[in-house]
């Protein structure tokens, strides 16, 4: 009899809940999702048995049977035998299955169990599973597994202390697969064997009934209704951004401009009292006001996650990704960029074909994602009049968002037929998990998490920045009053001196330029730097100088007078930020992942260059034709 | 130059100081770094393990 384990291994189908019993069980927040291939890497965390004892837990990822194809599934083998760096052969085997689908999540298990580690089944999701009619029988899957087998709910802790108590039990020692008979194909001993168990453990109801998923893919599945729901779905999320936050960000904007004025009635003329006001006020505040928009873009897409439409997504867009050489498994990576290019890079692990998930490595970045938000935010509100409504700023949104994607598919075409076809075939095989209630609390959570980062963000890097920018704009002194001289004589002044004949084609003055040159450190500096750059000119304290951001720019002007941001130049910025890879974190995770640092740099110049270019055509063309 | 000027220059240099700290320091290898939004991680930590050269 073996000792209690001291490491313990989640292993099982993708979206069978091991991330969720993971949290479940060591009080982490990891990412989960209603779809397949949320979790590429190994979690690891700690839990306590009912005596205090501790366990390590490891979250693994998905894997249909322990032929890895995909990367993802290679991680999961080499954690189970012991071969990943930093892990050993662990102690106990949890194999999590979705009660609902035993035929096909047992597969894996009795490959796990022949494998000779003592094992556990945690019978997940029970509660669909008798919805569905499907009379279980845990004792009886056990006996003829000779495993213990722990029926449960994870997403509700139910079974969690019963599964922790099964953790505790000694283990007998390993069995030798009694499905197998020498001389037996594996594969169809395990067939027939399932077979038999869920005739005996897991009976279906003899009618089959259409599920609520059935009727509801009907339309969201119809390669007509499907795409309007689809089209109508990513549109209502911009929409409800934009219309949702206009109050909290009126509020925020106020709140700061209050402060401003505050400060500036308490505190004599002076550089501390500029530097709180013009620096830290204007550079931290200008990217905060943006908050409550990042929460709704979260929180929409935990709901899009939670719900299980994000399959249905891919499915419909396999026949786009075709076009564009990838298949529908890249989907999900790319649409997880849109949130964090980090998260979509590493889900690309999920992609069998090795081209394919290069090609797929080196356009995720050009998905927009949230940390361009304020940049966005604060660029389309100036391409329309003030009374013009929010779902033509959704609709401008919604075209950024697309020209981003579209130039991807196009570029991962041309990238595609470069590399040449894959050694083997791949196929895009997909599950559809049946739509699910949203789990809120996990949301909430996740929002909040993702919402306290921004806010740390702000508080730090930008913080740090927007006083640096500060005294850039302010050092060294002119002996002037004169705010364009004071500027120009800066360290600011003449960094925007000399790059302005860089940027100048592309329709930006020196200050302009030097806010693109900031926000290589961090996309959300360009709106700091702006703040500040643009805030420099101010002299009066009136209430105009706490006018929001997007008035003082759209008061900004050359030399002459000509207004510095027209519709053209605010196009033309737009466009550099939808294609500049400006995020050093990025191009750090994609060397790792692509196992070359001359890809990531390549990637990053291939980006930089191509984002000069559009916006150089974008502004030139515009000019040619007289806007 | 007044009290104002001092302490604005003081903010600056620490300012400085902290970059250069935090750019020296030995960097965690971590999966998101957070700096993009990402979630933290709760009471659970990640594991790297190296993905397979996609070449």
């Amino acid at each position: 009899m073996s000792e209690t384990p001291s490491t313990i291994a989640l292993v099982g189908n993708p979206n069978a809940g091991k991330s969720t019993l993971f949290n479940a069980l060591t009080g982490a927040n990891q990412r989960i999702g209603n779809f397949a291939g949320v979790t590429v890497d190994v979690k690891v965390g700690e839990t306590y048995t009912p005596h205090g004892r501790k366990l390590q837990v490891m979250d693994l990822p998905g894997c249909y049977s322990l032929r890895a194809n995909s990367p993802d599934e290679k991680i999961a083998l080499d954690a189970l035998t012991g071969k990943l760096p930093g892990t050993r052969i662990p102690d106990l085997v949890v194999c999590v299955v979705d009660a609902s689908n035993l035929e096909r999540h047992l597969q894996l298990a009795l490959q796990v169990i022949g494998l000779g580690l003592p094992c556990v089944v945690a019978l997940n999701m029970v509660d669909v599973a008798e919805k569905s009619g499907l009379r279980l029988d845990p004792a009886k899957l056990s006996e003829e597994l000779g495993v213990p087998v722990v029926p449960m709910q994870a997403n509700a802790a139910k079974g969690v202390i019963e599964l922790k108590q099964a953790m505790c039990h000694p283990f007998p020692p390993p069995s030798a697969a009694p499905w197998v008979s020498a001389g037996d194909d594996p594969e169809e001993a395990r067939r027939l064997f399932i077979a038999d168990l869920c005739t005996l453990a897991a009976r279906r109801p003899d009618a089959e009934s259409r599920t609520f998923s059935d009727e509801l893919d009907n339309y969201l599945l119809h390669p007509i209704y499907g795409w309007l729901a689809f089209v109508a779905i990513m549109f209502g999320v911009f929409w409800a951004i934009f219309s949702f936050a206009s109050i909290p960000m009126d509020l925020i904007d106020g709140s700061l401009g209050t402060l401003g004025a505050w400060v500036e009635s308490q505190m004599p003329d002076g550089d501390f009292r500029s530097l709180l006001v013009d620096g830290v006020i204007a550079g931290v505040g200008g990217v905060l006001v943006f908050l409550p928009q990042i929460i709704l873009l979260f929180l929409f897409i935990g709901l899009l996650e939670s719900s299980g439409y994000m399959a249905r997504a891919a499915f419909l867009m396999d026949g786009v990704m075709a076009k564009a050489g990838l298949s529908g498994k890249a989907f999900l990576p790319l649409f997880s960029s849109y949130a964090c290019a980090i998260p979509g890079v590493m889900a690309t692990r999920t992609i069998d074909s090795a081209k394919e998930r290069l090609v797929t490595i080196f356009v995720a970045p050009w998905m927009s994602c949230s940390a361009r938000l304020p940049v966005y935010f604060l660029i389309v509100p100036l391409l329309l009049h003030e009374k013009e409504g929010t779902w033509k700023q959704a609709l401008i949104l919604f075209a950024i968002y697309a020209l981003g994607t579209f130039t991807a598919f196009i570029v991962a075409r041309l990238l595609r037929g470069r590399l040449g076809p894959d050694k083997s075939p791949n196929h895009f095989l997909l599950e559809l998990p049946p739509y699910r209630r949203p789990q809120w609390s996990y949301i909430f959570r996740h929002v909040l998490e993702r919402a306290w980062a921004f806010v740390q963000k702000a508080g730090t890097i930008i913080l740090g920045l927007s006083i640096l920018l500060w005294a850039l704009a302010t050092y060294p002194k002119a002996d002037s009053e004169d705010p364009g001289k004071i500027l120009a004589y800066s360290a600011m002044g003449r960094i925007g001196a000399f790059i302005e004949p860089a940027v100048k084609p592309l329709g930006f003055d020196g200050r302009t330029g030097t806010a693109i040159l900031t926000s290589f450190a961090a996309r959300e500096v360009f709106v700091s730097s702006t703040a500040i750059l643009f805030s420099v000119e101010e002299t009066d304290d009136d209430e105009e100088t706490r006018s929001l951001l997007r008035d003082r720019i759209s008061a900004a002007t050359w030399p002459d007078g000509r207004p510095l941001f027209t519709p053209l130049t605010l196009i033309s910025l737009l466009v550099f930020f939808i294609y500049a890879l400006q995020c050093l974190p990025t191009t750090a995770v994609v060397a790792r992942e692509a196992g070359s640092w001359k890809w990531a740099i390549g990637q990053f110049l291939f980006m930089s260059t191509f984002a000069y270019a559009a916006s150089l055509l974008v502004f030139q063309l515009g000019r040619f034709l007289g806007f | 130059m007044d009290f104002q000027s001092y302490l604005a220059a003081a903010c600056v240099a620490l300012t400085v100081v902290c970059f250069v700290y935090r750019l020296s320091r030995p960097r965690k290898k971590s999966g998101c770094g957070r700096s993009c939004g990402c979630g933290s991680e709760g009471k659970g930590k990640t594991l790297l393990p190296p993905a397979r050269d996609p070449r």
